[in-house]
């Protein structure tokens, strides 16, 4: 009997009545004629009629994102993919919603699962597997070779991937990395060359030849497409951006912290822009406003930890340790366990008077970094805390544990 | 932040993109011409017309006539042209469905004229001239409804002049609705009568739904296949997600019932009669299996479950639970029809998209599909539907059983049935447009001869339906610049261009779409004309009345307080101690609905003892016999 009332009801969640119809259909009407609110609430009779209905909840959280309320999205798109996982078009909304908030790790399996280039690319590359993002780019770049995002995104990752090839490189072989490599095959472009030395890598990760190929290959390209931006795309938010962090690379802070306000008047929502310029300002020790920075790129990038950390480190600075303590509480949540903003969290906890919370931090950073540089600092200011609670035996402890790291990496 | 940031914008704006390099249009002898898929149908067919010629001791019936392609001496040149959503840029979609044929004598000179609906490049009326001759006619007529994607067409007298009017369906172009004047002139009156909206229409029928001897009309619409781009030929371009559509309640769209007010107007009482039948419509039919002279509605659902309404003196409820607890999953073709003279309607109903789920050999043709979907795509329990054609024949009482694979009419690709007495011996034989084009393979038409009420077997190689006129199986389809072929260009691209370069012509398999059967020549057997996707149609004339003597009877109805065309009238003939049912519904074939009379063959009877008309309006005449077979009889429906 229960199997058959649970089979009635998945049979009653798959009917579509004519009053579904109706709303969906002004729903759609409603949303083509831009009147999303209209769309949003017709919508939500749809999945009020039919809670299983993947397509309800699909529209429903299109017509969210539409009206650019991505949280109120996620969930809805969410439920379409429980019901329905293969809705490619879902799929790609909620991966780009998930992007655009910068929650990239997120973002990934559903771009996956659509296979875009351009939108893969991007993911890759704000998770940090570069040589996927060089791969995902360059097929992006083939149908729209001069796109500023695209070249922006393959040139940035592109020069990262030379660079942390070529550390990898001096980890493996240090004699090698000074050698000239091999020239480049005649009639390849430097993309492609990069490309077809990346799939090499990945079946050979730690070959000094290809790590030595495609880190020079990689930088000549990265340089290539940032000239390929800039003489296609002059004046461009994305130009500016490059200029800027050459300018800033050069040391030249006050000419990189002009070039990021032209991309910032020429679109203020460029992600990362903002952090950039709150670093530059922080660097200048201009704290008003390297906060300011910080907190417009943590509403850009509400899922993104990196805003919230540095604004957390900039309150700190500023004596605000409740406000940064509420910052690093938050880059935990989106990015637990990870070192260097547990360590933090323990700082401003202190600073807010809440040891206790500190010693948490800091104790869960230590089982999982063991061995790190933020370990070591965590030990020696988990024994300061003990000291100053009069704790003796557990601040010599970590005083040992500090001093046993320290010799073992001959600090 | 309540702003998508431009940049992102930049981004997700980059939508699939069409593959734009390809061209459309005829094939140059000089670029070389690739099959796909490269499938040997001339053997496959060899192989089939072998196998089916050794099943001719089961034949009952007579076969030994032919079917001949005359369209070349019809004077024909009528071509079906398609969008390139079905081509060059090519998608599963709707468009790939095809169009309608409708026949009716639009001048009044005693010979039947044939309308052919093409996608685009506009439909055309051709003339009979006689002898088996035809004349093109569209410009004079004024039905070629040029630069809208057509449908389908249905032949009705809608006031009751004597003359046939014509309706046109479109997608999202506007139905059309064509006043005839009585001398083949047609005159566009779709504003004043109030037929508006423009959908994904598909199938369309008259019939007189409150039996005020005025013609209604049903419109069946799809559902929304398409999007906002336009393309090449003035089509909204389809989905890339098209055939997954019936999983989205926002691109759904309900059949419309206009009632005829008279004066040519007509009223959409959909929502007042309580017709709203959920589902994507391509076709549908009407009959009066009760008896109580209230026509019945069966509306198809191409992807789920169809739609049986009763109707209680003009209102409708829907039935289909208590008439026929399963449908076919992905019903196209209808035709209510007396299989087996018992005096009962039975039901045919072919399933085209549950053959759409797997490709399967000839071997596998007669056999219902495996269709591996699952509940959600389904739209319901497997438990819901058939995956195959749909018999139903009818016990009485409103009950009915399903008798397809015993009947033998399962098949593969099928479109919508044509029926009619092909051998003239009292038996309703079966003529099924069928097959895909491409990308698939060659499938051939099917002809089922009713082996009196007993079953229904294979004669189309026997009849010489197939192989086609001079074993053709592929046409030029469109042209194919491999030079520009992208890295992730389907199989169906990449697979011809490989070891190509430059342009080459596609070739794709034939297939037809739609049929009519009615007597071309004027000699008393039955031919078939079929319009065929994107190529020419076939005039496939009978030898019949040349290799035996038959004894036929085409019935006209002329209602005087019913419609004028009879249409919803019961006819019963009398001969030879054998009666014959026909319920006139006008349902030619697949998205068409002619104006013919009613052809009952009559075997060895020579002559008719007595005909019954139930007419629409109640009144229930008899014409008393003698009357001499073979010959055209009209009977006016007496007050």
């Amino acid at each position: 009997m229960a199997t058959s009332v649970l089979c009635a009801c998945l049979l009653l969640s798959q009917a579509i009545t004519p009053e579904m119809i109706d709303h969906a259909r002004a729903g759609a009407e409603a949303q083509e004629q831009g009147r999303l609110d209209d769309a949003i609430r017709e919508f939500h009779k749809v999945t009020e009629l039919q809670p299983a209905s993947a397509a309800g909840h699909a529209n429903l959280g299109n017509a969210y994102f539409l009206k650019g309320d991505y949280r109120a999205s996620i969930p809805e798109l969410e439920e379409a993919l429980k019901i329905k996982p293969n809705l490619m078009g879902t799929q790609r909304t909620l991966g780009v919603v998930l992007l655009v908030l910068g929650d990239a790790d997120r973002a990934l399996p559903h771009l996956e699962m659509t296979g875009a280039p351009d939108l893969l690319g991007v993911a890759y590359y704000r998770t940090g597997r570069f040589g996927s993002a060089i791969v995902a780019l360059e097929a992006a770049l083939e149908a729209k070779p001069t796109d500023p995002d695209l070249l922006y995104y393959f040139g940035s990752a592109t020069a990262l991937a030379s660079k942390r090839t070529h550390d990898q490189l001096i980890r493996i072989k240090p004699e090698t990395a000074s050698q000239n490599p091999s020239p480049p095959e005649p009639g390849n472009s430097p993309s492609a060359d990069v490309v077809s030395l990346q799939k090499a890598l990945a079946l050979k990760p730690d070959d000094p030849k290809l790590l030595r190929a495609f880190s020079r290959a990689s930088e000549l390209a990265s340089q290539q497409t940032f000239e390929k931006l800039l003489q296609s795309n002059p004046g461009s938010a994305r130009s500016h951006q490059v200029a800027a962090e050459r300018q800033a690379a050069d040391g030249h802070l006050r000419e990189a912290r002009l070039e990021y306000a032209a991309v910032v008047q020429l679109n203020p929502y460029t992600p990362d822009v903002h952090l950039a310029l709150g670093k530059l300002f922080a660097e200048d020790g201009n704290w008003p406003a390297a906060i300011a920075q910080y907190r417009v790129e943590c509403e850009l990038q509400p899922a993104n930890p990196e805003p919230a950390y540095h604004l957390g480190s900039a309150l700190l600075k500023t004596g605000d340790a409740a406000g940064a303590l509420e910052q690093f509480a938050a880059a935990d949540k989106l990015r637990p366990e990870t070192p260097r903003i547990l360590l933090a969290l323990g700082q401003a906890a202190l600073a807010a008077n809440d040891p206790t919370r500190a010693e948490a931090a800091w104790a869960l950073l230590i089982r999982i970094d063991k061995d790190g540089e933020d370990a070591a600092a965590a030990h020696v200011r988990l024994a300061a805390l003990y000291r100053q609670q009069g704790r003796v035996k557990e601040a010599e402890r970590e005083s040992a544990a500090y001093e046993q790291m320290k010799n073992r990496k001959g600090r | 932040m309540s702003v998508i940031p431009t940049w992102f914008a930049g981004v997700v704006s980059i939508a699939a993109a069409a593959l734009a390099v390809f061209a459309q249009g005829p094939a140059l002898t000089a670029t070389p011409q690739v099959r796909y898929p490269d499938h040997d149908a001339a053997a496959m067919l060899a192989e089939r017309k072998q196998q089916q010629l050794k099943t001719v001791d089961q034949f009952k019936v007579f076969y030994d006539f032919q079917f001949v392609d005359r369209i070349t001496e019809s004077g024909i040149t009528f071509v079906s042209h398609i969008v390139d959503d079905a081509a060059s840029d090519y998608k599963p979609t709707h468009y790939d469905h095809g169009t309608g044929i409708a026949v009716a004598d639009v001048d009044g000179d005693g010979l039947y004229d044939i309308y052919f609906v093409s996608s685009t490049g506009g439909n055309e009326l051709w003339k009979n001239l006689g002898g088996g001759k035809f004349k093109n006619i569209t410009a004079e007529a004024g039905v070629g409804v040029p630069g809208r994607i057509s449908v389908s067409a249905a032949f009705a007298d809608i006031d009751n002049d004597g003359a046939p009017d014509l309706f046109v369906t479109t997608v999202r172009g506007g139905n059309i609705l064509f006043h005839n004047d009585g001398h083949g002139h047609f005159t566009d009156i779709t504003i004043e009568s109030g037929i508006d909206g423009k959908a994904h229409s598909s199938g369309a029928f008259f019939f007189d739904y409150d039996r005020d001897g005025l013609l209604d009309l049903l419109v069946c619409n799809v559902g929304q296949y398409t999007g906002e781009h336009i393309g090449a030929q003035g089509q909204h371009v389809a989905y890339p997600d098209a055939f997954f559509g019936h999983m989205f309640p926002e691109r759904y769209e309900f059949p419309v019932l206009y009632k005829n007010l008279g004066h040519n107007r007509y009223r959409d009482v959909s929502a007042e009669v309580g017709f709203r039948p959920v589902g994507w419509c391509g076709d549908g039919s009407f009959t009066d299996l009760n008896g109580d002279g209230w026509p019945q509605v069966f509306v198809l659902n191409m992807q789920g479950a169809s739609h049986f309404y009763e109707n209680h003196a003009g209102k409708f409820t829907e039935e289909t639970k208590r008439y026929f607890p399963q449908t076919p999953w992905g019903a196209m073709g209808i035709k209510f029809f007396d299989y087996d003279n018992d005096g009962r309607m039975d039901l045919f109903v072919t399933d085209m998209h549950s053959d759409m789920w797997e490709n399967v050999g000839p071997e596998d043709e007669k056999k219902k599909a495996q269709h591996p979907a699952g509940e959600d795509l389904l739209m319901g329990p497997r438990s819901n539907f058939i995956f195959g054609n749909a018999f139903y024949h009818n016990l009485g009482a409103g009950k009915f059983e399903e008798v397809s694979d015993r009947m033998g009419v399962e098949s593969y690709w099928p479109w919508g049935p044509s029926v009619g007495d092909l051998n003239a011996d009292g038996w309703d034989d079966i003529f099924i447009p069928s097959g895909m084009n491409f990308p698939y393979r060659y499938g051939i038409n099917y002809l089922m001869l009713n082996n009196r009420g007993q079953k229904f077997l294979d004669a189309e190689f026997i009849l010489g339906v197939e192989p086609r006129k001079g074993g053709q199986t592929h046409t030029p389809w469109f042209e194919l610049d491999c030079s520009k072929l992208t890295r992730d260009a389907p199989d169906y691209y990449a697979k011809p261009c490989a070891g190509q370069t430059g342009k080459i012509t596609v070739m794709s398999a034939l297939a037809s779409r739609s049929a009519v059967i009615f007597d071309l020549d004027n000699d008393g057997d039955l031919d078939i004309v079929t319009n065929d996707f994107n190529s020419r149609p076939q005039v496939l004339i009978s030898n019949l009345s040349e290799r035996r003597q038959i004894h036929w009877l085409k019935i006209k109805l002329i209602g005087t307080v019913s419609n004028r065309d009879g249409l919803g009238a019961t006819v019963r003939l009398t001969a030879g101690g054998r009666t014959y049912m026909k319920y006139n519904d006008g349902k030619s074939g697949y998205l068409s609905q002619s104006s013919l009379p009613l052809y009952f063959g009559l075997g060895e009877a020579a002559q008719v003892d007595r005909i019954e008309v139930d007419w629409p309006s109640g009144i229930k005449q008899v014409v008393p016999g003698p009357i001499r077979a073979n010959e055209l009889l009209p009977i006016e429906e007496k007050r």
